[in-house]
């Protein structure tokens, strides 16, 4: 966890960092010694570290479940199917002209990423599912109000059960979200944003230690 | 039950456990506490119950010292013995097993309270220096002698500096410490006071308020409920000038193309229709290809024959944008250098395009998002630069968090959810194909069964806590 450098070096990256940060603020400011042609660099060169990570992690996932199959450690038929999907698709997306949207991977994309996605997202329906009846409760300490929010608010944005609701009660749903969620909202944003902030500088600050 | 106290922290922990369930230090094996040789060979037949009711002798009240005092402890976090006759009855209970002659033989060599890295402080060997306490490990009965002339704490004192020094205060105990006990008495009457009462009927006059005044027809206005941003939204894209540019970022992918991809598809319709030319961005890695199906859909619709007919390739897929919210900020400083797309492997036209976008910068933006974290990260980082309007098409769920923005004016449209597409439809007049009634009357009853079973799911749990509490 800890830096194994010695105190000049991580001052050095310390420097750096602090150079790359008041150089994109200066230019976000519009100052006029900050020229805007290096902070686009700067912004171009996380964009080639972005892309970097991505293709380092990728290599480092086909050394680990390779390894995994070499050693036939457990479950190694999941990392050799792994290993073979990516071959696959890898081929399909660099032979073919059409790149990413070569016909097999278009076929991957839509008979296995797509439903897989979906199916994933689909189960935290369950887990909603299981914490409102466990959690919903009127007697628990405040739960009467959150009970009643949550039910106004699932009657209201309901299709079958909006035109069931009373129009008063739609006016006090729109109150309710334009005014006390809002500014609890905005509390919560700005209140969010400083705290990044102030954790940013601690974590730049405390880079030198 | 036999318990042994942890050295460390003092938890009690069931004899026979190795290590401690608090802090983990690896316990000493040793003998449970047993009947000292001077009592009666009858005693450990004689039940709690006797013993709570005969008054102690003078041997046994020696022996019945009481713990000494200490801080007031959670009360799943150690047990003390109430009495020693009460432990000794319990003791009286469990027959003495064969282990205990293992246990005796492994106090003949005293253990270090650690072995290895369990834990973070390094502790002092107490049995190594209590060799009497290993003989006759009952540490309430017994106390230790003291090691030298310099440490005259014994064990149980010991152990409680360690877990002074290893323990937070409880804070409720912290807080009353500092204040005096008239103070104390005081709040304590003042957080007597209903005041939970009173805060609820304040939320409850605010709430009966709330609705008289939404009752009113003149202020409610029709479709109040019905998305403020989404006539704002529409005004933005019916503005656009035929060939304008329109940088999308596509920031969904097929986990939540259910109800994105519904509400999305109307307003690429309609930048379609009023011939925008689409730069289309993903930070998914699925996102090109989600936004590659939704507008060729909206260009299968568009084409149908009582429709304008689109101009083709008006969409340039700029494909996927690696670097997350670092990488942003280069779509508006410098929006050609940071599409990831290679001029001489496009069209012409594209190229101009794409050289316009470097130029004049689009005209207007679209993010096309599920969650409202990817709304303000554009907003933060992209729209700063290039100061084009930015219009947002969110699922439902982001909608609240991107109110502010739309009011504040940094947002200069939003369409949310499905009612959202919906209603976008309805503002385009146009009539939807049979096909896609289908699809949005198969949507809107799985709507309604998903929120009606939730709902079902909710009345069903608070029945069945009801019920739970009035059983005995």
């Amino acid at each position: 966890m800890f830096s194994s450098r010695s105190n000049w070096q991580n001052r050095i990256g310390l420097l750096v960092a602090a150079a790359c940060a008041l150089l994109v603020i200066s230019v976000r400011f519009g100052l006029a010694f900050a020229p805007p042609a290096a902070a686009a660099t700067l912004y171009g060169w996380a964009l080639l570290l972005g892309g970097f990570a991505l293709l380092l992690g990728i290599a480092n996932a086909i050394w680990h479940h390779f390894v995994r199959v070499q050693r036939g450690q457990r479950e190694w038929g999941f990392s050799l199917l792994l290993l073979i999907v990516f071959a696959l698709v890898f081929g399909a997306g660099v032979s073919s002209p059409g790149g990413s949207a070569a016909p097999l991977a278009e076929w991957v994309f839509d008979a296995v990423i797509a439903p897989g996605q979906a199916t994933l997202y689909a189960l935290t329906g369950f887990f909603l599912l299981g914490a409102a009846y466990r959690f919903l409760r009127f007697n628990r300490p405040g739960g009467l109000w959150i009970l009643a929010g949550a039910l106004l608010m699932l009657l209201v944005q309901t299709p079958f059960f909006y035109r069931l609701v009373p129009a008063a009660l739609v006016g006090l749903l729109d109150w309710l979200l334009n005014w006390p969620v809002m500014a609890a909202m905005r509390g919560v944003l700005l209140g969010g944003a400083l705290g990044v902030l102030f954790i940013s500088l601690r974590l730049i600050m405390s880079g030198a230690k | 039950m036999a318990t042994s106290d942890c050295p460390h922290c003092g938890y009690s922990n069931p004899f026979d456990a190795a290590f401690c369930g608090h802090c983990g230090t690896a316990l000493a094996r040793r003998q449970p506490p047993e009947e000292p040789d001077d009592l009666p060979a009858d005693r450990s037949s004689v039940s709690a119950e006797d013993k709570v009711d005969k008054p102690p002798g003078p041997e046994e009240e020696k022996r019945a010292v009481s713990p000494p005092n200490r801080p007031r402890e959670p009360i799943n976090a150690r047990t003390w013995p109430q009495d020693v006759g009460e432990e000794d009855a319990q003791e009286a209970e469990k027959p003495q097993a064969a282990g205990v002659q293992e246990t005796e033989a492994d106090n003949d060599e005293p253990e270090p309270l650690l072995g290895g890295l369990t834990g973070l402080l390094d502790l002092a060997d107490t049995q190594a220096f209590t060799p009497a306490s290993a003989a006759n490990p009952d540490p309430v009965s017994n106390r230790p002698p003291t090691l030298s002339g310099d440490l005259t704490l014994d064990e149980e004192e010991r152990r409680q500096l360690r877990q002074l020094f290893t323990e937070e205060l409880p804070q409720e105990a912290a807080g009353r410490l500092e204040e005096p006990p008239e103070d104390r008495a005081q709040t304590e009457g003042i957080s007597r006071l209903p005041r939970r009462p009173w805060l609820e009927a304040v939320l409850f006059i605010g709430l009966v308020g709330a609705l008289l005044w939404g009752a009113e027809p003149t202020r409610r206005g029709p479709g109040q409920h019905a998305l403020p941003g989404l006539e704002l939204a529409h005004q933005q894209l019916e503005s656009l000038a035929p060939n304008s540019l329109v940088l999308v970022n596509w920031a969904y992918d097929p986990a939540t193309a259910g109800e994105m991809d519904f509400v999305a598809q109307p307003v690429v319709e309609h930048l379609l229709r009023k011939e925008a030319k689409l730069i289309v961005i993903s930070q998914l890695p699925g996102g090109p290809a989600a936004a590659r199906r939704v507008i060729a859909r909206a260009e299968d619709t568009l084409r149908r024959p009582s429709r304008a007919q689109i101009s083709a390739n008006q969409a340039i897929e700029g494909g996927f944008l690696p670097g997350g919210a670092a990488s942003l900020p280069l779509l508006g400083a410098a929006p050609a250098q940071a599409l990831p797309v290679d001029p001489r492997w496009v069209g012409l036209r594209d190229r101009f395009d794409i050289a316009g976008l470097a130029d004049s910068g689009p005209a207007l933006s679209l993010v096309v998002a599920a969650a409202s974290e990817d709304v303000r990260r554009w907003l933060e980082q992209v729209q700063p630069y290039h100061g084009a309007p930015v219009v947002a098409v969110t699922s439902a769920v982001a909608d609240p968090s991107l109110r502010p923005y739309l009011d504040s004016g940094q947002l200069a449209g939003l369409v949310s959810g499905w009612d959202g597409g919906g209603a976008y439809i309805q503002r385009s007049e146009r009539t939807r194909s049979v096909a896609e009634q289908a699809r949005s009357s198969r949507l809107r009853g799985g709507l309604n069964w998903g929120i009606g079973i939730l709902i079902a799911a909710i009345l069903l749990g608070n029945l069945v806590g009801l019920t739970e509490r009035r059983m005995p």
